[in-house]
């Protein structure tokens, strides 16, 4: 089977999608990759890469209802599609087969 | 944490504004101002702009990835398929939830289009006559008009024997000549004579005329006199098969068979051809023995039909300008003694397109052609049939708009959820286009099953393939496009306009009285009684020709044709017949009337009709003679110079003062000498042409055994059927290979007015059809009005208003919008009905009875059709319709 392939911050984000489980839009993705991964983005990329996921079926997004903050503007809410969890999934099945094909001891994560 | 004071430099927003995709903007601009807000509260003013312009940047082009434009941000495609589906299942649920309606509109729809499929058929048929010939366009018939003093101008279509070489051989345009002549003769199959269409024409034929030719050589199949070419109709009924080159056929001719070659077999003619043939012979052989009595240098001697093939290119005007000349070098000298005897004669030559022949009237189709048609027939017809349609539609608007209430919520709620306009006009549009599509499949059914009966009251054989055929299939869609259009357009951007605030407020009525479904139901009710009017007026004068005093009796009467060269047969037989049980009278005469000029006391007579008979004729006809005597073989005087006239020549030509026996009547004979004969006798009036012309002088001979071929027989009406059989038995007996066969007088008399039967049946059918689609529509209005003043009813019935009351009130409305239609199809019906009358001489009064009779029928039908409704209304139990509120 043919997979998209998924890039290193394009995981992030679908990730963050996943966690944030309809809440997630433009600011809170930011915010929480600043405050989780440690890693200033411009806002662009998140939205760039969101429109991208958007593109490749992994996430689908619908315009919220209008509120008060923002000025009466309308969020753009996104939500992780079956294809886009299948494709985290996947992902994390690979890793945690590689994970357990290296030999103990090979890996001095301590630094000992 | 939020500071509402908090704004991010205007001049930032402003190019975010200007420069961002606006697919995107509003949710980048909210997510902007969140993101500055939250890192106002944390960093500070300075970092937070700092941070914004950053943001702002990345999100301007090129950095930016554009979001794909998606269904949702613009109005869906109409053509989109769940929506389709859901027009689709909205426009049946309408169907099905208002059966009695959707009824009335397939029903009115379908009769609407059968009619104009029918007059399709009709006029199709009619413009492709004779189009199957190749050189079409390069064939015309040889023509002439004539002006004279003492007849009205004329025009005919025959000429004689030099014309066609003459022109040929000298007008440069003219390629080949064609002369015609055909009629019915009797050709022998074993022991029977069957009469078969003969056409004797010259060896040019295939020349000019694109008949396929299935063996023989087109060439040579017509030049020897003894020769005949089959058609393979003709082939297969006396042979059983089309291979027949070389084989003999016996033709009658005129008393005895003569054997005839076969060299040829010719496809039959289709029924759009004016030349029809079952077998074609060569022009010689139609001509005496005698070649000095073919009469090749007469210019003058009339009967046959000529027609001619210009060159290609050829202008028919400059050969019309060369034929003059070529008439005048041949003929000038014949054409200056006639003009000597009558001054004011002239004739002149003119080419009349064969294309145009069937629909061209005014010519005559003589010598075996097809008879003529008139593009004026197409017209009617075409108009008629677009009325009916134009009810049927006006029954789909109005049964439409009036049901529209209903379907104001349904029509609000789609604007609402974000319809457009156009979306709505397209859903309408495509409901009456199925509709019409509905309607369709019955007026397929009702064409297919009633054309043999259009096909005898068109005078035609059509057929069905003709509706299989590609080109049909687009006009059929091409209808159904312009009916559905039609009918839909107006109902559909009424709808479309409906206000959601309003359809879904609730209390959505139709406003300003809805004027334009009144006018339609006028306009409907209008063509109705036109129509109406029409089949009266039909239906009273034919009526009365079928009654009228026509001078002579026709009741248990029947003539027996004698064939020609049998006429003394004749003879025998009615001396056989004569006296037997059931025969009361048996009398011969001439075949029809023609007519002569005579001189009376030195002035010439215009035509007067002549009639040849025996002593018996006008006892059979109940005629009586008012003066003199009646003529008698007995007589020896009466065969040769005593003659009979009826009233009528009496007051036109014969001295008034002297009594009418005895005065003598000239006939210029051949050879400049005049024979004379004396008046034995006055006969009363009678009637021998149509009512549409006056009576007309006549003259009355006693004729030669050989000069009567028709056999009249008065029957005893108790033995009808065994004295037809006699003579039947005794024709049989006395004239072999004969076939039989014998026509009631009145059937004859009726004959003149075919035409008439058939628009008769026509206009009666048209104003059935009318009458009763536009009373289906107007049973739609009352019970739409009905329903939706049920509680008003209500209301009045509890405050005591009786069934008159309200039936009346129900009812007035409509009442009054037929009476206005009464008023407007009336004076229409009675111009047209008028100008149709005044082609009789003899003709029924347009009294006021046929206005009484079709305003008293309308309004009848109208008030049943409406009252069945308001009836039913005015009965309803007032707590039925009012315990709701």
């Amino acid at each position: 089977m043919r997979r998209t392939y998924l890039g290193e911050f394009e995981e992030i984000v679908l990730l963050m999608v996943a966690i944030l489980d309809g809440d997630a839009y433009g600011v809170t993705i930011s915010q929480e990759i600043e405050q989780h991964v440690g890693r200033v983005v411009a806002f662009g990329t998140v939205h760039n890469t969101l429109i991208r996921l958007e593109e490749k079926g992994f996430v689908r997004s619908e315009l919220g209802g209008a509120t008060a903050e923002r000025g009466g503007r309308r969020k753009r809410l996104f939500r992780v599609t079956a294809l886009g969890s299948r494709a985290l999934v996947d992902i994390q099945e690979v890793r945690s087969r590689l994970w357990q094909m290296v030999p103990p001891g090979a890996l001095n994560v301590s630094g000992l | 944490m939020k500071n509402p004071n908090a704004a991010p430099p205007r001049w930032v927003r402003r190019l975010l504004a200007w420069f961002h995709p606006a697919e995107t903007l509003e949710e980048v601009e909210g997510d902007l101002e969140e993101l500055y807000s939250f890192w106002y509260n944390r960093d500070g003013e300075t970092r937070a702009t700092l941070y914004y312009l950053r943001s702002v940047l990345s999100v301007l082009p090129p950095f930016v990835r554009r979001r794909p434009e998606r269904s949702e941000s613009r109005p869906p495609f109409p053509f989109a398929t769940d929506m389709l589906r859901n027009y689709l299942k909205i426009a049946f649920r309408n169907l099905l939830k208002q059966p009695v309606f959707s009824l009335i509109n397939i029903t009115g729809l379908s009769l609407g289009l059968a009619t104009v499929l029918f007059i399709l058929l009709f006029v199709q048929d009619e413009v492709s006559f004779d189009r199957f010939q190749e050189r079409g366009d390069r064939l015309y018939r040889l023509v002439y008009h004539y002006t004279s003093a003492d007849r009205p101008d004329g025009r005919s279509s025959l000429s004689g024997y030099p014309q066609g070489p003459a022109f040929t051989r000298e007008v440069p345009e003219v390629e080949a000549f064609c002369r015609m002549h055909g009629w019915e003769m009797l050709v022998r199959k074993g022991t029977e004579g069957i009469y078969q269409r003969v056409m004797y024409v010259d060896s040019t034929f295939f020349r000019l005329f694109s008949f396929g030719l299935l063996a023989g050589d087109p060439a040579t199949a017509l030049r020897d006199p003894g020769s005949v070419v089959l058609t393979d109709e003709t082939a297969r009924k006396y042979f059983g098969t089309v291979d027949v080159v070389g084989k003999t056929l016996s033709i009658d001719a005129g008393g005895r068979f003569e054997p005839n070659r076969i060299t040829a077999v010719v496809k039959a003619p289709p029924m759009n051809s004016s030349l029809r043939f079952d077998a074609l012979r060569p022009f010689v052989a139609a001509l005496p023995p005698d070649r000095k009595a073919w009469g090749e240098d007469q210019w003058f001697n009339f009967f046959t039909n000529t027609f001619l093939l210009l060159r290609p290119d050829a202008d028919p005007a400059r050969a019309e300008q060369n034929m003059e000349r070529v008439f005048r070098k041949y003929g000038g000298k014949q054409y200056a003694d006639l003009r000597k005897q009558e001054q004011d004669y002239r004739i002149q030559y003119r080419l009349q397109p064969f294309l145009q022949m069937h629909l061209q009237a005014g010519y005559g189709m003589n010598n075996g052609l097809a008879t003529g048609s008139n593009a004026l027939y197409s017209y009617i017809l075409g108009g008629i049939a677009g009325l009916i349609l134009l009810i049927a539609c006006i029954n789909f608007i109005n049964l439409t708009l009036a049901r529209s209430l209903r379907r104001g919520k349904e029509i609000g709620v789609r604007k609402v959820t974000g319809s457009t306009r156009g979306q709505l006009v397209m859903q309408f549009l495509g409901e009456s286009l199925i509709l019409t599509g509905l309607a369709f499949l019955p007026a397929l059914l009702l064409v297919v099953s009633l054309l043999p009966v259009f096909s005898d009251l068109a005078n035609k054989s059509l057929e069905i393939g003709f509706l299989l055929a590609p080109q049909t299939i687009g006009l059929f869609l091409g209808l159904l496009l312009l009916v559905g259009l039609l009918a839909g357009s107006y109902p559909a951007l009424v709808l479309s306009g409906f206000s959601p605030i309003q359809t879904l407020y609730g209390r959505f009525r139709f406003n300003g009285g809805n004027w334009l479904g009144k006018s339609l139901v006028v306009l409907q009710f209008a063509i109705a009684v036109f129509l109406l009017i029409g089949t009266v007026v039909l239906h009273g004068q034919f009526h009365f020709i079928r009654t009228a005093d026509v001078g002579y009796e026709t009741a248990n009467r029947v003539r027996v044709y004698i064939p020609w060269g049998r006429e003394q047969k004749g003879e025998l037989l009615q001396a056989a017949l004569r006296g037997r049980p059931g025969i009361r009278i048996a009398t011969r005469k001439q075949g029809g009337y023609y007519g002569d000029a005579f001189l009376v006391n030195g002035r010439p007579t215009r035509q007067v009709a002549v009639e040849r008979m025996d002593d018996q004729y006008l006892r059979f006809l109940n005629v009586p003679v008012v003066q003199g005597r009646e003529l008698s073989y007995a007589n020896p005087a009466d065969t040769v110079s005593n003659i009979l006239v009826n009233q009528t020549f009496v007051r036109m030509y014969l001295d008034a003062k002297k009594p009418a026996v005895g005065q003598v009547v000239q006939k210029e004979g051949e050879n400049g000498r005049r024979e004379t004969f004396t008046i034995a006798g006055v006969v009363r009036d009678y009637q021998v042409g149509s009512l549409r012309s006056e009576l007309e002088p006549m003259l009355l001979w006693l004729g030669k055994p050989h000069q009567m071929n028709q056999l009249y027989v008065k029957l005893d009406p108790a033995y009808t059927p065994a004295a037809l059989r006699r003579i039947e038995t005794t024709y049989k007996a006395l004239i072999p290979f004969q076939p039989f066969s014998y026509e009631f007088t009145e059937d004859d008399r009726m004959e003149a007015y075919a035409d008439d039967a058939r628009w008769k049946s026509l206009i009666s059918a048209a104003a059935a059809i009318a009458i009763l689609i536009s009373a289906l529509g107007l049973f739609g209005l009352v019970s739409l009005s009905v329903e939706q003043r049920t509680k008003e009813i209500g209301i009045r019935k509890v405050l005591g208003a009786g069934l008159p009351e309200i039936v009346g009130q129900l009812s007035g409305n409509f009442l009054k919008l037929v009476l206005l239609a009464i008023g407007i199809g009336m004076p229409v019906g009675w111009y047209v009905g008028r100008r149709w009358l005044d082609g009789f001489v003899y003709r029924i009064e347009f009294g006021w009875w046929i206005f009484a009779f079709v305003g008293l029928l309308t309004v009848g039908i109208a008030l049943l059709t409406v009252s069945v409704q308001a009836v039913r209304a005015a009965l309803t139990n007032p707590a039925r319709t009012l315990r709701s509120d």
